[in-house]
């Protein structure tokens, strides 16, 4: 079998953190607009930590742009979303099983620091692969959400400096 | 920038699907209407602000924060 010089049903690009990665074509997600602040990658790969719930979002478009998300549910049973029919029309999303959610996540050296930013969830058609990052306008949600909240609370009770 | 006098009640048009109506002008406050398409997205500057904020530094975590908070979240499978 001889091999095809051009595969183009692999995304291939070279990442900060992963060194060289190729994306299957039919796996690539289409963010219109991009993320907030970045809005030259429009194509992404979920990118798997090991087996972990955490995954990395990862830029096909800038190797170097990555951000931990994670399905919000699994940390904030009670997170709910409700999004404009027009912006779920621009997906072409016409039912709920038809979305994917996801967050954000934002990282610090301490694990027990991480905040979620149920402010502005990502949404995705998940079949079609073609999501958008919205902002929540009445919803009673911020950017930062530590993910354990007790634990932080419990660490900061306890002393600093053993006497 | 283009600046525009307008009057309460008047409108401006941006291109052929974007429109700005001054709905009311009450002291130093103005009450906005924008008509766009869906793929165009609105929000309030400082709104838009922070999530852009966040996103920036969401991005800036190393593979050592992820395994950090991978260990402590746990797997998919347990």
């Amino acid at each position: 079998m001889t091999e095809n010089p051009v595969d183009e049903s692999v995304v291939a690009v070279e990442t900060t953190r992963f060194g060289r990665i190729e994306a299957p074509a039919n796996k690539v997600i289409h963010l219109l607009g991009g993320l907030l602040g970045y809005p030259k990658s429009q194509r992404f790969i979920l990118w798997n930590h090991e087996d972990s719930k955490l995954r990395w979002l990862q830029s096909l478009d800038e190797g170097s742009l990555a951000m931990p998300v994670t399905d919000p549910k699994l940390f904030f049973p009670d997170y709910h979303i409700k999004i404009k029919r027009d912006e779920l029309a621009a997906l072409r999303v016409t039912s709920a099983e038809e979305l994917v959610v996801m967050v954000i996540l934002s990282l610090r050296d301490d694990p027990a620091e991480m905040t979620a930013n149920l402010k502005g969830p990502i949404i995705i058609h998940a079949l079609r692969l073609i999501g958008r990052q919205v902002v929540l306008k009445d919803a009673p949600y911020s950017t930062r959400h530590l993910l354990f909240p007790e634990l932080r609370a419990t660490r900061l009770r306890e002393p600093q400096v053993e006497l | 920038m283009l600046i525009l006098t307008r009057k309460s009640g008047e409108m401006i048009a941006i291109g052929d699907e974007i429109k700005i109506y001054i709905q009311e002008i009450r002291g130093n406050q103005v009450k906005i209407g924008i008509k766009a398409p869906a793929d165009v997205t609105v929000h309030r500057e400082e709104v838009y602000l922070r999530i852009q904020e966040e996103n920036r530094l969401a991005a800036k975590a190393t593979v050592e924060q992820m395994q950090a908070a991978a260990e402590l979240v746990g797997s998919r499978n347990a």
